[in-house]
């Protein structure tokens, strides 16, 4: 897969959604297993640091961190005939939807069962309504996925302090936290606060 | 502190040193981990591809979760898709697998079987060796891709003759078992082709 290390996102993209057209999947093999390999990394942490939204200290135990990890990747996959993205941005934002609605389910799937065994079944259909709905799931992965990445990018234009958005911005260009201090004008403890205050911002544009 | 933990993380993924985000959160202060987390997922919804080097690279791609991850396809959606792709029915399928292997008049059992491959009901590991390669050549696809694929996750318990993910060894003490189990005179050729296992 050496081969494919220089090779950009969009361009793996391309050449898998060509082959999937074709009916002929196998064809992008290794340009699916170098995209797979790209985002693991990323999908990994996802599930490392999620949170359930309605309580934040219900996290994916460890024993399950790869499991539900492999799910998301796959999830992502699934996801791809509907995806319309083509940039690298847009695909991390989709894969990082899919690891966080994959992150979701399972802990919302465990909790069911805790309450299935616990005997406490008056919340079941609820929770079963909410995993009814996941049925169609690819095109509302693919649908969650484009408003992730709208929703990012509005809201990395929309940071309400102008040198939080400029840190930020110089960060995901790769300056260094000196560079972006010197340029800034400001200590390098204040651009660690600007830029960690600017990413929690702007991960509420994701929930 | 949790700042600076961001832009330690932050730095080691640029690195493409591939950090793992749970152990920086784990070092943030028990009330700061949710604000933390958040951050580092925000950043990772928007941060390029940190630049990999050779051996980054071939740690990256040596990853035994790729092919778990790649292989998933199920045959309930593979097998209709390649059978349209060839303009073939169920029916067609089944009669171009019994003329090249030789079982003309067990067209019906082979099309039976080729309806539970479709629906998940059976389990893949007992598909032979002369069916996939059967299989590739009349669909034009190759048979290793035809061997990565799995049941699929809708399988319902009870319809599969034998659930997929069970160890190898248990699956073989089944074939073993259900052939003591069936009279020969019930046990043929296709069911060997379908069941028989590689």
């Amino acid at each position: 897969m050496d081969e494919l290390r220089h090779v950009a996102i969009p361009e793996l993209l391309r050449r898998i959604r060509a082959a999937g057209a074709a009916g002929e999947p196998w064809r992008a093999d290794r340009e699916t297993g170098a995209l797979i390999a790209r985002s693991l990394p990323r999908v990994r942490n996802v599930v490392a640091t999620f949170r359930l939204p309605e309580d934040a200290s219900v996290t994916i135990r460890d024993d399950d961190r790869e499991d539900v990890a492999q799910d998301a990747a796959r999830r992502a996959l699934a996801m791809l005939g509907r995806f319309r993205g083509a940039s690298e941005g847009e695909w991390y934002a989709a894969v990082i939807t899919c690891a966080r609605f994959t992150c979701r389910d399972h802990l919302r799937a465990e909790m069911t069962a805790e309450r299935r065994l616990a005997g406490r079944l008056e919340d079941e259909p609820r929770f079963a309504h909410d995993l009814a709905t996941l049925a169609d799931r690819r095109a509302l992965d693919a649908e969650a996925a484009h408003e992730a990445a709208d929703g990012l990018t509005r809201a990395l234009q929309h940071l309400p302090n102008p040198d939080q958005r400029h840190a930020i911005e110089r960060t995901l260009e790769g300056w260094s936290t000196t560079e972006i201090a010197a340029q800034l004008g400001t200590s390098v403890d204040n651009v660690h606060q600007l830029r960690s205050r600017g990413f929690a911002l702007l991960r509420k544009a994701l929930a | 502190m949790t700042d600076r933990l961001l832009s330690e993380f932050i730095d080691a993924w640029r690195a493409g040193s591939r950090p793992d985000a749970g152990a920086y959160v784990d070092r943030a202060p028990p009330g700061a981990q949710a604000e933390l987390a958040a951050a580092i997922e925000a950043f990772l919804a928007l941060a390029p591809e940190p630049e990999y080097d050779e051996h980054a690279w071939a740690a990256l791609t040596a990853d035994p979760a790729i092919a778990k991850v790649a292989g998933a396809e199920p045959w309930s959606r593979m097998l209709p898709r390649l059978r349209e792709r060839k303009a073939l029915s169920t029916d067609g399928l089944a009669a171009a697998l019994a003329q090249r292997l030789g079982v003309a008049g067990h067209e019906a059992k082979a099309r039976a079987y080729l309806d539970d491959l479709e629906h998940d009901r059976l389990v893949p590991a007992r598909l032979s060796r002369r069916l996939l390669d059967a299989l590739a050549a009349v669909l034009d696809a190759p048979a290793a891709w035809l061997e990565r694929a799995t049941a699929g996750p809708a399988a319902a318990t009870g319809a599969l003759y034998r659930r997929q993910g069970e160890g190898e060894v248990e699956q073989r003490l089944e074939v073993i078992a259900d052939a003591m189990l069936t009279r020969a005179e019930e046990w043929d050729e296709v069911d060997e082709l379908f069941q028989g296992g590689r």
